[in-house]
């Protein structure tokens, strides 16, 4: 049977008077590529469970300010293509992300990616408008964060293979950590400002520095899964700032065989 | 039990990418069986080729190891052969390169005061070939020869603890190879038994490297009662394909057992550098190692 679609040709009124596209339900599908530059009003792009393998056009949208897609799309996106005007990019599913998040749009609040994707960058050019910057899943990215301060209440996640190279130059270590920390991930949160939230899972061995008086107002630092934090719990809380830790404490697969062993 | 350290020391490994070439055997009550002759290891190495360990005896009379909060206490005599010594499993020696590093606090204290030589706690891998004659370990090529590395304050005069308690003697072992290692303890009149060191050695192809409390140990005088020479032979072991054993807790020496507490022996089948060291010595220090004082 010939598969079905909706092929829209025809838009009373015109395309320009389109502020918003949403398509949340499994069917009808849209598939295929979207091309939104004739949308030049649009504000709003929403897709649900459907078959998108490219989104095209929009790079030249000045009033999308959402763009969500969810669900079992995989879809090809370059930040240098997201509009200038664009606040809110949520994207869940096997999507492509590539690109530079140097390139994300000024206008930005929040980025969310939870795909499969190969963006790089440097954290410290994220707009200061942005309040979240979320890059769990599957990803690859290889971001640099060189230390420069994220912006008022921004909350970032990232997960296990971002790798966050953030002094390199950091050779003996910062007061209370050991040098054989630095031999692994090591996140240093000196450059988060006031009401930041950094929330990270999934690392094996990661090493949080200089969260005490450089940095003396994280408030949330949830930890969920990594076993090292040492010296930043305690510098964290003499700053008269209100810290919540959360800690899920995690044993380690061989450690936990040896326990067993000689029990 | 003391999961939350071992957790921690089992992620530090892995962290510096070295869990797949140790094993290692920690004597901690706490942090191993605590109880009976069986010591286990722990480590990428463990389940492959570096079996558990046994606690074993020789001589009249036995001198029974001892689990303890601070590890194994070998109260080796100090009137002929070594009583009590740790023995692996079998495994095979990788001759690209090996380091070994045990973490262990000498009785100077205990020690005979008619006792001339420092028997110090040796980490041997040896191959296993009967000697056919007696004496410990038996099994083993003994160690004929060693090379000590001396501090150089003070001078040492000769081997008596109470006179230069500060020897590091680093055996080369012909077929074999391994260390001795002694604290930093003071005279023995004046030992605090309180003086806990973690020791290392790494080799390659004749490149040694020593280490102490995890600084580079090259400030000391290389010593031997042989030819330099010998040191050579470190690089020139043939037995790779023969049956190796990891002995430990024992001495070389005729005259002077083991006697003091052993926390814990690594073994690495690789040739670590001096920051892999260091780091691996901070990590014991602040994971396994926590409580004993160690510098």
């Amino acid at each position: 049977m010939a598969e079905s679609g909706i092929k829209i040709t025809y838009l009373s009124g015109g395309s320009d008077s389109i502020t918003s596209i949403t398509c949340l339900s499994s069917f009808p599908r849209l598939k295929g590529t979207i091309r939104l530059n004739a949308f030049t009003n649009l504000t709003t792009f929403d897709g649900g469970d459907n078959g998108l393998e490219a989104v095209t056009g929009f790079s030249q949208l000045t009033a999308l300010t959402t763009f969500r897609m969810q669900g079992q799309n995989t879809v090809g996106f370059n930040l240098l293509e997201l509009p200038r005007s664009l606040e809110y990019f949520d994207v869940f599913g096997q999507n492509t992300i590539t690109g530079n998040i140097s390139a994300l749009p000024s206008t930005l609040r929040r980025y969310r990616n939870r795909g499969n994707n190969t963006t790089t960058g440097n954290l410290s050019t994220l707009p200061s408008s942005m309040g979240t910057y979320d890059n769990q899943g599957a990803n690859t990215v290889y971001e640099y964060y060189n230390g420069a301060s994220l912006g008022f209440n921004q909350k970032v996640w990232t997960s296990t293979k971002q790798t966050w190279n953030l002094k390199p130059a950091l050779s003996s270590g910062v007061p209370g950590m050991s040098p054989y920390h630095l031999a692994t991930l090591v996140i240093d949160l000196s450059g988060l400002t006031w009401n930041n939230t950094l929330l990270i899972g999934e690392t094996i061995f990661s090493t949080f520095t200089a969260a005490g008086p450089e940095n003396p107002y994280l408030n949330l630092l949830d930890y969920s899964y990594g076993p090292q934090l040492s010296a930043a719990i305690d510098e964290m809380s003499n700053n008269g700032c209100s810290v919540t830790l959360n800690l899920t404490a995690f044993l380690d697969p061989d450690a936990e065989a040896y326990k067993t062993l000689i029990s | 039990m003391n999961v939350d350290s071992i957790n921690k020391f089992v992620f530090g490994v892995k962290g510096l990418e070295l869990w797949n070439n140790m094993a290692c055997w920690i004597l901690r009550e706490d942090q191993n069986k605590d109880t009976g002759i069986t010591v286990y290891s722990l480590g990428g190495l463990s389940a492959s080729n570096m079996p558990h360990a046994t606690l074993k005896t020789v001589g009249t009379p036995p001198g029974l190891p001892i689990w303890s909060t601070n590890g194994v206490v070998f109260s080796g005599d100090s009137d002929g052969w070594p009583h009590n010594y740790m023995e692996s499993g079998s495994f095979t020696f990788n001759i690209s390169g090996a380091t070994v590093f045990s973490v262990i606090n000498y009785d100077y204290a205990g020690l005979n005061t008619n006792v001339t030589a420092v028997g110090p706690t040796i980490m041997g891998i040896l191959p296993v070939r009967p000697t056919g004659g007696a004496g410990f370990p038996g099994d083993y090529y003994q160690f004929p020869r060693r090379i000590e590395l001396m501090r150089t304050s003070p001078t040492p005069a000769n081997e008596n603890p109470s006179a230069y308690p500060s020897t590091y003697g680093i055996i080369i072992a012909r077929g074999g190879f391994g260390y001795a290692a002694a604290t930093n303890s003071g005279p023995a009149a004046n030992a605090d038994n309180n003086n806990w060191a973690v020791v290392g050695m790494s080799y390659l192809s004749g490149n040694q490297l020593f280490s102490r409390n995890g600084d580079n140990f090259t400030n000391g005088t290389l010593r031997s009662p042989l030819p330099l020479n010998d040191t050579a032979s470190l690089g020139s072991l043939g037995f790779i394909n023969e049956d190796y054993r990891l002995i430990t807790g024992t001495t070389l020496r005729e005259d002077a057992g083991f006697r003091g507490t052993s926390a814990a022996y690594f073994y690495f089948n690789k040739f670590l550098d001096q920051r892999e060291h260091t780091k691996l010595y901070t990590l014991y220090k602040e994971t396994l190692g926590t409580g004993l004082g160690l510098p």
